[in-house]
């Protein structure tokens, strides 16, 4: 199966649950009219609307009330709608629980959304370590999509899907297999006629998979487990190239250790000659006399001692490492708190410590390369320095899980340490809130530290860090795999919320909306990567990230007329949806209209100034559809201008939007339009003066010419012509000399001109050009005193008067490439020097 | 997190080989031998890439050049007469992690060794195969070999050779599965280093033809080359050899040429107006049979074991246990 | 020859008889044109006889061409099935019954002497109404002489039967006649399907199914038609047994003994060994390396012996002959080696196909100069298994060659033999790599055993360069008259310190008497039963077989003493001394015979040929009973 199509789309995860519900509506409405089990869809519009009638007096009752709606944004005061003037008849909620952002009004009903969720661990698959359901069917469909006959499948399938996804709240981690059957004869069960086919076929379409494993909805333990699988398949790619380098090593090892048993005694038995004979062979031999023929035999020394002695210890260490690597490779044991990782990673450490050891001296061994006197001494002090980067990982990572409640001081610090130390522990912290209120006062509810610990984390710039929402299924799983390979300790902070009766949006679109909303922007932080903080720091996965808010467009129905507006996703539009910020919030008919009501996105963009009297206000939708403006507090607003601020530190962080960058930017900008300007000046000036001065000059000439003219009355001259002034004449000139000695000069021999002179040195001294020398001998076994080899085994003269100038001339004469200059004599007594200088002359 | 391998510091603990630790017996070929300057070539590439001696093996065949394993100081296996190429395989073959060379003479390589010559080409095997080709036998005192110039008087051809001498380079460039060919004197340090160096780098079977001047029977043979440099034409490429400044003083005749160009190396390997020097072909994907036919992995006596069983399992005579 | 008579009374009786009548052994022989599949058909009945607990030999009869013209005497293929109650050890004498798919094939058989007088014929009979006058007109003369001669024919409408299961009855005909021999030697019909499942198992189970149907329908055609029920006991052995001809096990051995290559060039005998272990040599890790020519493949087989574990090259007569040279070297370097000489018939190319144990002498003496090897025979299938495991030990432990002879007829025969027992001890131990102390030399002769210990490429401190020029300990080149005098001393020292270990062989039959037989290799089973049937006719005569040729074990010599006659049984050359050119100043004597006298200056005989064909025990026994007519015993 294919999972091409299904690469992660960077957009905003709700984008992709859009598409798939279009996916899904292609195939499943048929099949809802003959769905008897799940709920019913209750009837309904197919876009929100704004009811259609008067808003007149609904305005007029805004207008009434608005400095009482002022008084609550800014105090947030529940007591004022004590005092209100009437709103028209259902135009006003004091509560807005039960409403829901108009932005997630596509996937209100949650059982027909497909997304991520499930999410299949396959076992012993080679290709995927997780899938989700829907890849899973989407395999199928697409495997089915050419074929006519199977359309009543396609169908089906969808329905397998959904029914699974039904069946999962109690069987959360079974097999795909199990709950496939199930759901097959479910499906089957319900189409009536030809059930038991129908079953059949779906359970045989389920067999032909060819993966299975267990299956998670999205529940608070799914990143837990899907982490786990990430690090088991991760480890076991790893390990599958060491584990048969090991293997080779381990026989290598026990090698040279049979190899030297060959020699020794008891190799030379006569028991062990009856065995090496064959049965029928040793027959043939007197074993006795075999043997002892041999133990005279000169079979040479043995290991020595203190070698075999270490081979023996290494080969018992890598055999006990071997169990690491074996079939099933061991993963992680799953951490309960910082403190106990720590521990279960030290130890590990040195038990990965010995083993590596081992591997290293099995190397040298194998290598004949161990030398006792430098290595004994280095690995006695062996530690986790020595070990190469790609040992450090086949030592499986602690896996640490934590919730943020059993963050007491003591784990906090150890969690600091974690991240801060060179050891293989990932921590995965799932968040379900992030706000506390601190000491259980009764003051507003704040952001808490938690959400705060992949920032805090990433600012160690040590670890690696992921941080996202879990809806976002191929951001995290790419985190983790990144987060595992990383050599060094991880932090994954996972917002996983359960489903929970304060809001009206199910547990996966609330994760969704925590990553849009910028309360949980999605980043990993890679300490690994050199090239720049931008580089380190990936936003990829945060929905528009080059915005302040993501963008998404809205049709809603205005009596008869469709309207699309753009709606920007903000935290207050995430806050109106959790229960505790009910007071917060207060809704009025969408209908109503008023110049100082604004988007809360405009709301927020505008200057302090601009907004004293104005009211903001986000779109919620109610259960029927009916469109509603729902005021805010100051404290919300506060709270989104907190989140949008911490948003924009990323942002900068990520090289997104850079104030330095922006400020240089327009500096620079500046200064370039300055010089540009200025150049512009430049020229005109120059222009202009250009101008003057030729102005002034054709003035002068005319003048000139016309008294020239007068003067000579002939044809105009050239030296009148405006020429430069003539070049004084050089005074340094040589000419008087010449003049001066012309006799001296006159020698016979003109001296040769001096760049000649220079590529012809007269020889002094012998010398040989070395780089040439074909290291023949010649010259060596002439005299080896007076040449000599240098340390590329090339001659050089080494002493020339360690012989005579005719060894020298020789030399050069014989010589085969001519490299050989003998300079002149040293000894000016030598015998017959006179026709050796003349030889030499040709080599010199 | 230091970046620091164990390999390094094995490295610093141990001591580098010099040009001494490759110097076996002192050479007893003729003084101005070609042979001499082969053999410090070697030996100076074996010092700069560090070639552990003991996992080194050269080997050779008959002849003057093949007395070359004895003046090194690693493992040498000095054969038979024009079969150097086979040995060579079969030590190659069992033992992938031996630097395999082989030295031959023109009459062990193009001679005597003819098949082999052909076959090690086809095979492709990784190992660096040397031809010290001085045109003639010198061993056996002065006899025309293959590659001996038409005309040279020799004892067995006291008349002159009859036949054009046979042509290495074509040989070579025109066996299916040739992978890399080169072309050297051997009086030419710098280019003779720089050859060797990138045979021994190629994948596959390295074959270079070294010019090799004999003083004692051909002292002439090479002179054309020699008083004129000209009649040697460097082929330069930044996939094949760099002219040294040095020897670009003296070799003035360079073109250049891509050793990937097949057609082109068979045109230059042709040519009877100069002899080309340099790498004339380099293809490392021809596939190497060592490569494809030794086993990928270790065999225990238990799988030994185990495959023996299911043969006797096979021929068994008792149905069971043939049926399982 | 004389006619042995035991199974013409009872084949007269055939019909008379009610039950089947029990054997003690039988040869069976089926002969068609090249490709008729009659091999297949007789390796079956072999195996099934031999799954049924019977002694087995079969040996396949070869034509030279790969398709010979058919229907010719020359042509015939075929194979000869020697099943008994007791240990069958060469393929016997004449059949006892033939199938044969046309008469010329019959009549090849039965020209070249290979059948019994008695020999039941059981004969194709669609010639005798082939379109082609000529070709009827053949086969009914052929069948009306045969007749006349007093030979029982049995017609069979093969093709004919074979039409009702295959539309290609051709094919089809060979599995048909072993369900007949199957109905007629009382075979289990359950085994025999089993062992055709066997046979065809690479060719699926729709041809599996039609050959079970055509083994049913010749066993039902049988039942009904042919009144012919023979039943020959099992011997007894209930131990597990492996069949295979002799190159199949000499390559399992090849395996057992642990080495990884082995370099070899096409050569027949030979190359079947080579074809056994390219098919699963690689999965224990080994290499066939199949070289440009002989002598590369000897030179590859040194190198990667030099390089590490011993390796092995197989061949045959004129492969040894080009390996000449290369084998003196890995003497001289002290180099170990394991050859196998599957012998032919010689000299040159000779007889490809046929049996000779011509290469004796070369083995021993082929190379120039002195170059001591070890020379092992083989008698026995099994013996090739174990001879390889033997051999490859003993070439490194003493760093020299193991040469194997086995021949033409252990190669191409089947054997059965008990099931070997896989021991780690036989696997070549790995390749040392332990630095070389200082000091030690690459030669480091030991006085009185001229034993050296290897070194390997790779040990640290060993590096020396090997030679096959003279040598001294450190392994330098050295002319001088000391060094080659000692080096071939010291290579010698290990033959005879190798021969120490050797044990006396055994006396097959007494210890003394009036003549002893010594034969060496695939001769063995033939001569012992001629020993045993004349002993039994109460003649004093022995026999000695040689698996060492060289060196040859001590106390040989005191055994030949303790008879009155020696005489040598082989298949190679002797000039026959009651020729008028021949004389004791001229004769050349046979192989083994040349040995013997050389060394224990004993008056050896040699009785022997160079026909080709395995020696027979008859043949062996009429030549005993000459002698002691001679000697007027």
């Amino acid at each position: 199966m294919s999972n091409s199509n299904h690469k992660p789309q960077a957009s905003s995860p709700a984008v992709e649950v859009e598409e798939f519900l279009k996916t899904l509506d292609t195939f499943a409405e048929p099949v809802a009219e003959s769905l008897p089990a799940g709920p019913q869809a209750p009837e309904r519009p197919a876009l929100p609307f704004q009811p259609d009638e008067d808003a007149g007096p609904l305005n007029q009752a805004l207008e009434r009330n608005f400095a009482k709606l002022l008084e609550y944004h800014y105090t947030a005061h529940t007591s004022v709608w004590e005092s209100l003037a009437p709103f028209p008849e259902g135009a006003f909620r004091t509560s807005v629980k039960g409403l829901m952002s108009a932005q997630l009004y596509a996937f209100r009903d949650a059982d027909r959304l497909r997304f991520d969720y499930p999410v299949l661990l396959p076992e012993n698959s080679a290709d995927h370590w997780r899938l989700s359901l829907r890849e899973v069917v989407d395999g199928l469909l697409e495997a089915l999509a050419d074929k006519e006959e199977a359309s009543h499948l396609k169908r089906a399938l969808l329905r397998v899907e959904r029914h699974i996804k039904l069946l999962l709240p109690k069987k959360n981690g079974e097999h795909l297999s199990a709950l496939w059957r199930k759901a097959a004869a479910a499906v089957g069960k319900e189409s009536g006629k030809d059930a038991s086919k129908l079953a059949d076929e779906l359970a045989a379409l389920g067999k032909s998979l060819g993966v299975d494993g267990p299956l998670f909805g999205f529940t608070p333990d799914a990143p837990t487990r899907i982490l786990g699988a990430a690090g088991q398949y991760d480890w076991h790619r790893r390990v599958a190239a060491f584990a048969s380098e090991l293997g080779d090593l381990l026989n290598a090892v026990s090698g040279i250790l049979a190899a030297d048993q060959a020699h020794s005694p008891e190799a030379h038995s006569a028991d062990t000659l009856h065995a090496a004979l064959g049965k029928e062979g040793s027959g043939d031999f007197d074993l006795d006399a075999f043997s002892s023929l041999l133990q005279t035999g000169k079979g040479g020394d043995g290991l020595p001692e203190a070698r075999r002695r270490r081979i023996e210890q290494v080969l018992k260490d890598l055999k006990a490492g071997q169990k690491w690597f074996g079939g099933h490779p061991v993963m992680a044991e799953i951490a309960d708190s910082c403190k106990g990782a720590l521990a279960l990673s030290r130890e590990r450490e040195s038990t990965f410590l010995a083993f590596f050891k081992a591997v290293h001296i099995a190397r040298l061994e194998v290598a004949n390369r161990y030398d006792a006197a430098g290595h004994d001494a280095f690995y006695q002090e062996f530690d986790r320095t020595a070990l190469l980067p790609e040992e450090r990982h086949l030592i499986p990572p602690v896996i640490l899980s934590l919730s943020p409640e059993k963050l007491d001081a003591a784990e906090t610090g150890a969690l600091l340490e974690i991240l801060n130390a060179d050891l293989n522990i990932k921590v995965l912290l799932i968040l379900d809130d992030f706000f506390g209120r601190p000491d259980g006062a009764k003051t507003f509810w704040q952001p808490g530290v938690a959400g705060k610990l992949a920032s805090m984390a990433m600012n160690l710039n040590h670890a690696f860090v992921l941080q996202c929402p879990g809806a976002n299924l191929d951001a995290m799983t790419r985190g983790f795999e990144d987060g595992i390979a990383f050599d060094g300790p991880a932090l994954f902070a996972v917002f996983q919320p359960e489903a929970e009766e304060r809001t009206a949006l199910p547990a996966f679109l609330r994760s969704a909306a925590a990553g849009e909303s910028r309360l949980m922007p999605a980043f990993t932080f890679h300490p690994g990567i050199s090239a720049g903080l931008a580089n380190r720091l990936n936003l990829a996965a945060t929905p528009q990230r080059s915005a302040l808010w993501p963008e998404s467009s809205l049709t809603f129905l205005n009596g008869e007329t469709e309207i699309s507006v753009s709606l920007p996703y903000t935290p207050v539009d995430f806050l109106a949806m959790d229960g505790r910020f009910d007071d917060h919030f207060v809704a009025i008919s969408g209908q109503v209209e008023n110049e100082r009501l604004l988007p809360v996105g405009e709301f927020l963009a505008r200057s302090p100034e601009t907004i004293e009297r104005a009211l903001p206000y986000v779109l919620m939708v109610d259960e029927d559809g009916r469109m509603f403006k729902v005021i805010t507090t100051r404290a919300i607003i506060a709270t989104a201008r907190q989140l949008g601020e911490s948003w924009r530190h990323f942002q900068e962080l990520g090289g997104i939007n850079n104030s330095f960058v922006s400020a240089i930017l327009e500096e620079e900008l500046a200064r370039l339009k300055a010089e540009h300007q200025a150049e512009i000046e430049a020229l005109e000036n120059n222009h202009r003066e250009e101008m003057e001065r030729s102005l002034d000059q054709l003035g002068k000439d005319v003048v000139s010419r016309i008294a020239a003219g007068l003067l000579s009355e002939g044809p105009m001259s050239m030296a009148a012509m405006p020429v430069a002034p003539a070049a004084p004449k050089p005074k340094a000139a040589p000419e008087p000399q010449p003049a001066a000695a012309p006799a001296e000069t006159a020698a016979p021999e003109p001296p040769a001109p001096a760049a000649e002179e220079e590529e012809s040195i007269v020889v002094e001294d012998a010398y040989i050009d070395t780089p040439l020398c074909t290291s023949c001998n010649d010259c060596i076994s002439l005299n080896s005193q007076m040449f000599a080899y240098d340390a590329n085994k090339q001659a050089f003269v080494k002493d020339a008067s360690k012989g005579t100038f005719r060894q020298l001339v020789e030399a050069a004469e014989k010589c085969p490439v001519h490299i050989i200059h003998p300079g002149k004599p040293v000894n000016p007594d030598e015998p017959g020097l006179e026709d050796l200088i003349k030889k030499a002359e040709a080599y010199n | 997190m230091f970046n620091v391998s164990l390999e390094n510091l094995v490295d610093i603990d141990l001591e580098q080989y010099s040009l001494q630790d490759y110097q076996g017996s002192t050479p007893r070929w003729c003084s101005g031998c070609g042979d001499n300057a082969i053999l410090s070539a070697v030996q100076k590439l074996c010092r700069d890439e560090q070639l552990p001696p003991e996992k080194t093996v050269f080997v050779s065949g008959i002849g003057c050049s093949s007395r070359f394993p004895h003046y090194m100081k690693t493992y040498g296996f000095h054969g038979l007469h024009g079969r150097a190429l086979p040995i060579a395989q079969g030590i190659k073959m069992h033992r992938p992690d031996l630097h395999v060379f082989v030295n031959m003479g023109d009459g062990d390589c193009c001679s005597i060794g003819t098949a082999h010559w052909i076959h090690a080409l086809r095979y492709n095997m990784n190992m660096v195969a040397i031809m010290h080709d001085n045109g003639i036998y010198g061993l056996t005192k002065k006899q025309a070999s293959p590659t001996s110039p038409k005309g040279l008087v020799s004892n067995t051809t006291p008349q002159g050779t009859y036949m054009e001498a046979l042509n290495p380079a074509m040989v070579n460039l025109g066996v299916t599965n040739v992978s890399f060919f080169a072309q050297a004197v051997e009086w030419v340090p710098d280019m003779l280093n720089d050859i060797i160096s990138q045979a021994y780098h190629h994948r596959g079977f390295a074959f270079v033809r070294v010019l090799q001047r004999c003083p004692h029977f051909t002292p002439t043979m090479f002179d054309p080359l020699l008083s004129n440099p000209n009649n040697i034409l460097v082929l330069e490429h930044e996939n094949g050899i760099k002219l040294s400044e040095a020897a670009g003083r003296i070799y003035k005749n360079h073109e250049s040429h891509d050793p990937s160009d097949i057609q082109k190396a068979r045109e230059y390997a042709g040519r009877h107006d100069i002899v080309p020097v340099g790498i004339l072909y380099r293809n490392p994907e021809v596939p190497c049979y060592d490569e494809i036919r030794r086993p990928k992995r270790v065999f225990t006596p238990e799988m030994k074991e185990a495959v023996l069983n299911r043969e006797f399992d096979k021929f068994s005579v008792d149905i069971d246990s043939s049926e399982g | 020859m004389q006619d042995h008579s035991e199974t013409d009374t009872r084949a007269a009786n055939i019909l008379e008889s009610s039950g089947p009548i029990q054997l003690k052994e039988h040869v069976v022989e089926i002969v068609s044109d090249a490709g008729e599949g009659a091999q297949t058909a007789g390796q079956s009945f072999g195996a099934i006889s031999a799954r049924m607990g019977n002694g087995v030999w079969t040996v396949e009869i070869i034509p030279a061409e790969v398709e010979p013209p058919p229907r010719t005497a020359a042509g015939a293929s075929g194979i000869r099935i020697r099943i008994g109650s007791f240990y069958i050890t060469n393929p016997g004498n004449g059949a006892d019954l033939i199938v044969a798919f046309n008469e010329q094939a019959l009549l090849g058989r039965l020209e070249g002497g290979h059948l019994k007088k008695s020999c039941m014929i059981l004969l194709e009979n669609k010639w005798r109404t082939h379109s082609n006058p000529a070709i009827s007109q053949q086969y009914i003369e052929t069948y009306d002489r045969l007749v006349g001669e007093g030979y029982k024919i049995v017609e069979l409408p093969l093709e004919a039967e074979c039409l009702k299961y295959t539309d290609r009855p051709q094919r089809g005909k060979n599995m048909f006649v072993l369900g007949v021999l199957s109905s007629i030697y009382t075979r289990e019909l359950d085994i025999a399907r089993k062992q055709i499942t066997y046979a065809f198992r690479k060719k699926g189970q729709k041809v599996i199914d039609v050959n079970v149907k055509l083994l049913e329908g010749g066993y039902a055609w049988a039942q009904g038609n042919v009144d012919l029920r023979y039943e020959v006991p099992s011997t007894g052995n209930t131990d597990p047994q492996i069949v295979t001809n002799g190159n199949v096990a000499t390559g399992l051995g090849v395996i057992a003994s642990g080495m990884d290559i082995c370099a070899m060039y096409p050569i027949t005998p030979a190359t079947s060994a080579s074809h056994y272990l390219s098919e699963v040599f690689e999965d224990a890790g080994g290499i066939v390396h199949q070289a440009e020519d002989e002598i590369a493949a000897c030179a590859f087989a040194i190198g990667s012996s030099y390089a590490g574990k011993c390796a092995v090259t197989i061949t045959s007569g004129p492969g040894r002959a080009l390996k000449t040279e290369l084998i003196g070297l890995a003497v001289m370097a002290e180099i170990p080696l394991v050859l196998v000489n599957v012998q032919r018939g010689g000299p040159s190319t000779g007889l490809p196909t046929k049996v000779e144990q011509g290469d004796l002498m070369s083995a021993i003496f082929g190379e120039p100069g002195d170059a001591p090897k070890i020379v092992i025979a083989p008698a026995t299938i099994e013996d090739c298994f174990y001879s390889v495991i033997t051999a490859r030990k003993i070439a490194e432990t003493f760093r020299t060659v193991v040469m194997v002879l086995s021949d033409a007829n252990l190669a191409t025969g089947q054997q059965p033999f008990t099931r070997p027992s896989f021991n780690k001890e036989w696997l070549a131990p790995p390749i040392d790599q332990s630095p070389i102390p200082a000091g030690t030399k690459p030669y480091d002769w030991d006085p009185n055993t001229g034993l050296s210990r290897r070194f390997i490429p790779g040990q640290p401190g060993g590096m020396h360069t090997v030679t096959g020029l003279a040598h001294t300990q450190e392994a330098k080149v050295a002319y001088g008259p000391g060094v080659n005098q000692s080096g071939c001393d010291h290579r010698s020292l290990k033959l005879a310190a190798f021969q120490k270990t050797l044990k006396t062989p055994t006396v097959f039959g007494g210890d003394e008497g009036d003549l002893l037989l010594v034969g060496w290799g695939s001769t063995k089973g033939s001569i012992e039963e001629a020993v045993t049937n004349m002993r039994e006719a109460g003649l004093k005569v022995s026999s000695l077989h040689l698996k060492f040729l060289n060196p040859l074990a001590s106390g040989i010599k005191e055994i030949l003493q303790r008879f009155k006659k020696v005489i040598c049984v082989e298949i190679n050359y002797s000039d026959d001394i009651s020729h008028p050119m021949i004389n004791e100043d001229n004769r050349r004597y046979s192989s083994l015979a040349w040995l013997l006298r050389a060394r224990y200056l004993v008056d050896v005989d040699s009785w022997s040929n160079v026909q080709g064909q395995p020696i027979k025990p008859g043949e062996i026994e009429d030549m005993i009973r000459d002698q002691f007519d001679k000697s007027g015993k």
